[in-house]
């Protein structure tokens, strides 16, 4: 079964969708609690402007949460393409699960060496499809059962960072 | 260290590098759309009636696009790194 294209991007679009929602909602809230503690209009939009221009606590959750979805979005378009390449191999009806040891979930431990076939996989859900604990911070792999490496437990990892 | 693990760690670095460079300039992007339309953006949201979520759909036309078109930027380079792996993997899969 090869990977639909374009999911990473609907996927982010559809999270955008709720994230701005949410940003929109709270900064209302916002707005009507200082009003209703007595400012006037004109002081709570400058106190709004504020958290927009200086990345207020608000408005640093609604850019964390984005700059979040869309890292995650590179990792699925990364995977979507290996995962293409293995299956144009027919490589895909043995896929070992690799957990790296970078702050792993239980749910990746459980994981860890366990084999099924790649349309297994997509019911139990893929690294990073959120059906693990650590959803789509995860970082484990999905590799084909017969590449030659010997993965008993987890592998310990320090993330590559720009310096 | 075996060397089809290295090749795991590469591809692992090598995304989250890439991951890191989005998400900062994600962060860029989006301050300065926000700064543009700060001053008004905020009087429409003390004067907004509740229930009334236009200015929200405003915000997702100015916000998506500019998402989206970063993504795309990036989206050869993360199919690249995904397709090196996985050449670097089937080269030493035995079929």
């Amino acid at each position: 079964m090869k990977p639909k294209p374009d999911k990473a991007e609907e996927k982010l679009v559809l999270n955008l969708d709720s994230l701005t929602d949410v940003y929109v909602i709270e900064l209302k809230s916002i707005a009507r609690t200082l009003l209703m503690g007595g400012l006037s209009g004109k002081e709570v939009t400058k106190q709004l402007e504020e958290n927009v221009k200086n990345t207020g606590r608000e408005t640093g959750t609604y850019f964390n949460a984005i700059s979040s979805d869309v890292k995650s979005a590179i990792f699925q378009i990364a995977d979507q393409a290996a995962q293409e390449a293995f299956a144009f191999e027919n490589l895909q009806d043995a896929m070992r699960w690799v957990a790296f040891f970078t702050k792993t979930c239980p749910d990746c431990i459980d994981r860890h060496n366990q084999i099924k076939s790649y349309d297994e996989w997509a019911s139990w859900g893929f690294p990073r499809s959120g059906a693990t604990v650590c959803r789509q911070h995860c970082h484990c792999v999905l590799i084909p059962d017969s590449y030659p490496v010997k993965i008993e437990q987890p592998l310990p990892r320090e993330r590559a960072r720009i310096e | 260290m075996q060397q089809e693990i290295e090749t795991i760690y590469d591809y692992l670095d090598s995304v989250d590098l890439l991951r890191d460079a989005i998400g900062t300039e994600m962060k860029i992007v989006l301050f300065s759309v926000l700064q543009g339309l700060a001053d008004n953006f905020a009087y429409q949201v003390v004067m907004s009636k509740p229930g009334n979520n236009r200015l929200a759909k405003e915000l997702k036309k100015l916000v998506i696009p500019h998402v989206t078109g970063l993504l795309s930027a990036y989206r050869k380079s993360a199919r690249s790194l995904g397709e090196s792996f996985a050449g670097l993997v089937l080269s030493k899969t035995t079929k």
